[in-house]
């Protein structure tokens, strides 16, 4: 995926104050630092996907601090989604979410030891935030329907992406638009743009023109 | 005793009377064919653990052949996608609208013989269930494409087992398209190819109203445009006669 830009890493703040050390999957950075329980990432950097969508992504992980196989999940509550959907691909199945609301994953296993990608990320159309809790569970299977259900409840985390997108201009306020046209990323004039981050070419009246990126969902 | 032989020759000489199908007191069922499974895999291009799915219809492909567990990759929901300038896109706005009527929410996950979500490390368990139940009728399917680029696919259906209620289903398919997707470790692949894509439902979104009898065999014919963006060697056909209760039975061939 290419990036667009770099803005900075997300922001570590640490406010957790009763962490869940115990607890047998802990959440963690893509070398197995565990991050405590009740951690805020606050995430600012956007990518463009294989698609020419924006995406938010967290770069969260679990790991299994135990020598045994676990069937884990998650209950997130989505608190603020200004626009887009928050997708989480955790454990085995991918939900995409376009409302607040409260939401559990689907359950599924993780290795011994094993630190696994979440694969969570906010997907915008615009500027604007999503705020996310995210609590990681523990399932015990029923012997007789064999049916999974929520054990134990572990460590929390708040997701908070802020997608602030500087390329706004100021050309052309108070001047009859002329014409608008869309090019794709490779530079692509294209009439109709569907899916994806198109920039936008609006010519005014007095000669100016402004250019800037436009999403299409 | 004396009448004893002139008994038993007259058994011998009517035992081999002709006795008229419908005079006869033994009633015999049609044959029953070989129960056919249909997985519909709910599938996305932006959905990672999507390939997942895929591996399980594989193997099951693998161990019981195409015709037996016909798997479908509806391409839609949230994660689907349905194209730009630059990147083809195989959601449609009929798998979003199955994706929405099934009240889906997570993918992948399957219908198997549309008895509710299955999420795909089931699938396989679901397929060996199903198979074992009977089928109350029969499908063929087959279809051929004309000169004006339009195919035309005929359907035959005969009812093996009491009065069969449901709508009948016909789908194109499309094998071996090369398209963009996610995979689990995170990766974009351009590369990859997707096979049993549904591209289109030939007789309506949720098909037409039949009902077939017992021992009655009916046959519909229907005519649909190739459309500019389907390869026609890589084409089939599914077919399912389904009903609040599930698939009762499907086929699926190859455009011949």
């Amino acid at each position: 995926m290419k990036k667009l830009f770099t803005l900075f890493w997300g922001l570590l703040t640490v406010l957790g104050l009763q962490a869940q050390s115990e607890f047998p999957v802990q959440y963690a950075d893509k070398d197995g630092n565990i991050i405590e329980d009740g951690s805020t990432l606050v995430l600012t950097e956007y990518e463009a996907d294989a698609f020419g969508s924006i995406e938010m992504p967290t770069n969260l992980y679990v790991k299994n601090m135990t020598t045994e196989s676990m069937q884990i999940g998650g209950i997130y509550t989505i608190e603020t989604l200004d626009n887009g959907h928050f997708q989480t691909c955790f454990p085995e199945n991918c939900v995409a979410q376009d409302k607040t609301g409260t939401y559990e994953t689907k359950s599924g296993p993780l290795g011994a030891d094993e630190l696994k990608n979440m694969q969570t990320e906010w997907a915008p159309t615009d500027n604007g935030r999503c705020v996310v809790t995210y609590q990681l569970v523990t399932y015990k299977q029923n012997a007789i329907t064999k049916e999974w259900s929520i054990d134990q409840q572990g460590p929390t985390i708040t997701l908070d992406f802020t997608l602030t997108m500087t390329d706004v201009h100021t050309a052309g306020i108070g001047s009859k638009v002329v014409s608008v046209t869309y090019y794709d990323l490779t530079g692509q004039k294209t009439n109709r743009p569907k899916h994806g981050v198109y920039l936008q070419k609006t010519i005014y009246q007095d000669g100016s023109s402004k250019t800037h990126k436009k999403l299409f969902r | 005793m004396r009448y004893i032989p002139i008994c038993l020759l007259t058994l011998v000489l009517t035992a081999c009377d002709h006795i008229d199908r419908e005079d006869r007191l033994i009633y015999e069922k049609p044959v029953t064919s070989k129960r056919a499974v249909l997985l519909e895999d709910f599938t996305g291009q932006r959905c990672i653990n999507c390939p997942k799915g895929t591996e399980v219809i594989e193997q099951l492909v693998a161990e019981y052949g195409d015709t037996t567990v016909v798997a479908v990759g509806i391409h839609g929901g949230p994660l689907g996608f349905s194209g730009n300038t630059t990147t083809l896109g195989l959601a449609t706005e009929t798998g979003d609208e199955y994706y929405d009527h099934w009240n889906l929410e997570y993918q992948p996950v399957g219908l198997v013989n549309r008895h509710g979500a299955v999420n795909y490390p089931e699938w396989a368990a679901a397929v060996k269930e199903e198979l074992l139940k009977p089928a109350p009728l029969n499908l063929r399917a087959s279809a051929t494409a004309d000169n004006s680029q339009a195919l035309h696919i005929s359907i035959t259906a005969m009812g093996t087992d009491g009065t069969s209620s449901g709508k009948l289903q016909v789908w194109v398919l499309e094998d071996g398209i090369t398209a963009m997707q996610m995979m689990p470790d995170g990766t974009a692949n351009a590369d990859y190819v997707h096979n049993h894509v549904f591209r289109k439902a030939v007789n309506g979104t949720w098909g037409v109203e039949i009902t077939i009898k017992e021992g009655e065999t009916r046959t519909w014919e229907y005519t649909q445009t190739i459309e500019p963006s389907w390869n026609i060697r890589n084409l089939s056909f599914v077919t399912f006669v389904y009903n609040d209760y599930g698939v009762l039975q499907v086929a699926k061939a190859h455009l011949r």
